[in-house]
């Protein structure tokens, strides 16, 4: 299941219908794919890498490990607050809150560079092909914190 | 006379027996301060949820705050207060506030300011951590700061903005401020709940986190004292002295003109007896480097007295000298009447990111136990100029681990410890106050700190038992690379700024297909905490002693290190969880709610609202929340029946208030 996008259009009406329906997502993700399986790939991390820096860094710090008032986003905190959710869940909620300043303002493409690049520092692999943009908010793929053995 | 005055009248007759002093906790049933009580003490004499019974605790009522601003928030930090039947709390994206009937949650009234771009442009956005009453009796009000730094009075029974307070009811926070600030984009804000004493509203000042500054010409953070009724400013204390005033030949060469910050974004406590304010001050711009502000800096990362009615400076203590740690004091000073040595003292204790309470004679400034100036090790950063000297608490002992040697590593099993070794030797390692370094390549990348650059403890502060003399803190152990890496061109004026020497390579990936990759500067070992655990604890200190009475893990073990395929077969022991969790003490328990989530015992995913034994911190039952603590619980009586309430959000799970009960059989 490496090296794959995964698209799963039936799904994103679900994951427009707000959390509960990215919830719903995430569930019937039951046993698909996970962030173990090359979802995104490195020059999208790359590409989220410079937008974190300007658009993110400020609060969540330049190594991701959070400030009083934004929490980190790697570590065990990040892990304790998204694994066992999906990516779908994880973009949704930048897409609706993110940056804070200015919710709303990272197109697609940005938004699925920074989760790919929250992925890459949090110790995901990297495939071949890219996270999806235009599904990133609707992505099954579920984040789970130990490699599924 | 029916039962349900009983409690009541009972809080009342505690309260008219008890002696004089500035700490009684929160008093008849009610919350009307942040803190509990002026002395932020986060108590309450109250006894009807019990270790008998915690674990029966049922969902009175939960308000959610979603549609109190254009979008959901996912990080409610506010602590409610309940007057005379009322919850009121900040809520929301525009932090609005909002009264709530005490029994059932229901909404009763809702104030909310669009402050457009000035709101947008806001350095501390969100809900907030709370707000203040004020009543003479005749009136009662509502006071709050919002996202944009004015001062806003609503009637407490209606919500509508008191006309006679300021211009239509707000003071504009960026106006009178013995500085010249843009009104969109001046860079001060709040966080923070006023806090009213003796008719006077007091406000401190907050900035966006320093650890990368855009300039080190930041705008400033003084303290501001006002009249309750008009909104009239009182006084002014320049927590970065102007020229010439006290504490000003602190600061060497020109810095005093072109450095700012020093602003208290943390909660104040009050004696109103001695008529003093105690301000928790931050450090000024530039949380890492100190090469633009040579000197000690006074009153940055200082304990500061200071006159409530003048905002004359009592006395001060500076905690850490020309600090380039972030040790910010996070929290408002706990005012303890305690007994050391057969003597009554009027103290006040101070809990801190290092992990230290530092512990003073509130009246005069002076430790109560010797606070020492030991030799430190000097920066080699280009410009800097860090202090020979620290100051040293000497009692009680921290209540978090300082520093960081290879002992402090993970050693789950012999393979991790080996990692985490080989990790650590990419970095600087050293005791509490070794210095940042400039980061490198493949080393040393930074410095490691421990407690991490947000403690130890944090805003959330501590609580006392004024019974017990008892001290509560809860504390995160965790770690923080300290690199500086010169900012970008166009980015910012200071020579340096927090960050990591970026590898080369990083674009080709060496790892092996699947399998974890390990990033150059995360300290994490396999997903795991590079430090042992726990990761999250509280401690009770006796402050009558300066001794540590217990210290417990709080928070079940997170899922990823129960299942962690590297920890198989082994027996670890909780390991408590990370977060920003404040404590509430009562008659007989000390509460609080897990950071982050879990399963949970039923199989949920959420967290427990834990409840320990005060005495002994002996598990006391625990109730299950749908998402983490993020504001601090408080407790009040409303018709015979103790509450509970906790801010809680996160992950997917915006912000909701949730109040608990027991149930009616």
């Amino acid at each position: 299941m490496n090296n794959r996008t995964y698209l799963l259009r039936s799904r994103r009406t679900l994951a427009m219908m707000g959390l509960g329906g990215l919830v719903a997502a995430g569930a019937l993700a039951q046993g698909g794919p996970t962030v173990w399986d090359g979802v995104y790939n490195a020059e999208q991390a790359e590409r989220g890498r410079e937008i974190y820096a300007t658009t993110c860094a400020l609060c969540h710090g330049p190594a991701l490990g959070g400030v009083e008032s934004a929490p980190p986003l790697t570590g065990d905190q990040f892990n304790a607050n998204w694994s066992g959710t999906t990516i779908a869940d994880l973009a949704e909620r930048i897409r609706i809150s993110m940056p804070v300043d200015k919710p709303g303002t990272l197109s697609r493409p940005q938004l699925a560079a920074v989760v790919a690049y929250i992925l890459k520092v949090d110790g995901f692999p990297a495939g071949a092909a890219e996270l999806d943009p235009q599904l990133v908010t609707s992505s099954p793929v579920k984040i789970i914190s130990n490699k599924p053995e | 006379m029916s039962n349900k005055y009983l409690p009541l009248l009972a809080s009342l007759l505690t309260i008219a027996s008890l002696p004089a002093s500035a700490q009684k906790g929160a008093a008849n049933g009610e919350w009307r301060t942040y803190g509990g009580d002026l002395a932020s003490t986060r108590y309450a004499p109250l006894d009807q949820i019990n270790k008998g019974n915690f674990n029966q605790l049922e969902v009175a009522w939960r308000f959610k705050t979603d549609a109190l601003g254009p979008r959901p928030e996912f990080n409610l930090q506010a602590t409610p207060l309940m007057v005379d039947g009322v919850v009121y709390s900040t809520a929301g994206t525009r932090r609005a506030v909002v009264a709530l009937n005490a029994a059932t949650g229901e909404l009763l009234w809702m104030h909310s300011e669009n402050e457009g771009k000035r709101g947008e442009n806001a350095p501390r956005q969100l809900s907030g951590r709370g707000l203040a009453y004020w009543s003479d009796g005749k009136e009662a009000r509502i006071i709050y700061v919002t996202p944009g730094y004015r001062m806003v009075a609503l009637d407490a029974k209606t919500g509508i903005p008191v006309q006679r307070f300021g211009k239509n009811g707000i003071v504009d926070l960026k106006l009178d401020a013995d500085q010249t600030m843009d009104l969109d984009t001046g860079e001060v804000g709040l966080h923070a709940a006023p806090v009213i004493a003796k008719d006077v509203v007091i406000v401190g000042a907050a900035h966006r986190t320093g650890a990368r500054p855009k300039t080190y010409r930041n705008q400033r953070g003084f303290v501001r004292g006002f009249d309750v009724r008009t909104g009239k400013r009182l006084w002014i204390f320049h927590t970065l002295p102007a020229p010439g005033e006290p504490g000003s030949e602190t600061w060497e060469g020109d810095s005093i003109r072109n450095n700012g910050n020093v602003g208290v974004w943390a909660q104040m406590s009050v004696d109103e007896e001695l008529g003093l304010v105690y301000l928790p001050v931050e450090m000024p711009t530039g949380d890492h480097y100190g090469g633009h502000r040579p000197g000690n800096g006074l009153f940055g990362e200082s304990l500061v007295a200071a006159d409530l009615r003048t905002g004359k400076v009592k006395w001060y203590f500076q905690l850490v000298h020309h600090g380039v740690w972030d040790h910010d004091i996070p929290a408002a000073p706990i005012l303890a009447d305690i007994v050391v040595d057969g003597k009554p003292v009027k103290a006040a204790a101070q809990p801190t990111k290092q992990g230290w309470v530092y512990v003073f004679d509130r009246v005069t400034g002076k430790p109560v136990w010797p606070i020492e100036e030991r030799p430190v090790e000097q920066s080699d950063v280009p410009f800097e100029k860090t202090s020979p000297t620290q100051p040293f608490v000497t009692r009680p002992a921290p209540f978090e681990r300082q520093g960081v040697t290879p002992d402090d590593l993970i050693d789950f099993t012999p393979e991790l410890r080996a990692e985490a070794l080989q990790i650590a030797s990419r970095y600087k390692m050293g005791p509490l106050f070794t210095p940042p370094v400039v980061s490198r390549f493949p080393g040393p990348l930074g410095t490691l700190m421990l407690p991490s650059i947000t403690g130890g403890a944090n805003w959330q502060g501590a609580a006392f038992d004024p019974e017990t003399k008892l001290f509560y803190v809860y504390s995160v152990t965790g770690i923080s690379s300290l690199g500086l890496v010169k900012p970008d061109p166009g980015f910012s004026d200071m020579h340096y700024v927090l960050g990591v020497a970026p590898n080369p390579d990083a674009a080709t990936s060496s790892m092996k297909e699947g399998e974890r990759e390990a990033p150059s500067d995360q300290l994490t070992v396999r997903g795991l905490p590079m430090v042992k655990p726990p990761y999250g604890r509280i401690t009770a200190i006796d402050l009558n002693k300066g001794d540590i009475v217990w210290q417990i893990a709080h928070g079940d073990t997170p899922d990823n290190i129960k299942n962690h395929p590297a920890l198989k077969g082994l027996t670890i022991p909780r390991t408590g969880r990370p977060g920003r969790i404040g404590t509430l003490v009562t008659k007989s328990l000390v509460i609080a709610g897990e950071g982050g989530f879990a399963t949970t015992p039923t199989g949920q995913r959420g967290a427990m609202l834990r409840a320990y034994d005060k005495a002994t911190g002996a598990d006391a039952g625990a109730v299950y929340m749908p998402a983490p603590q993020t504001g601090s619980p408080m407790t009040y009586m409303m018709d015979g029946k103790q509450y509970i309430v906790v801010a809680i959000s996160g992950g997917t799970y915006s912000g909701e208030l949730v109040a608990f009960r027991l149930p009616n059989n």
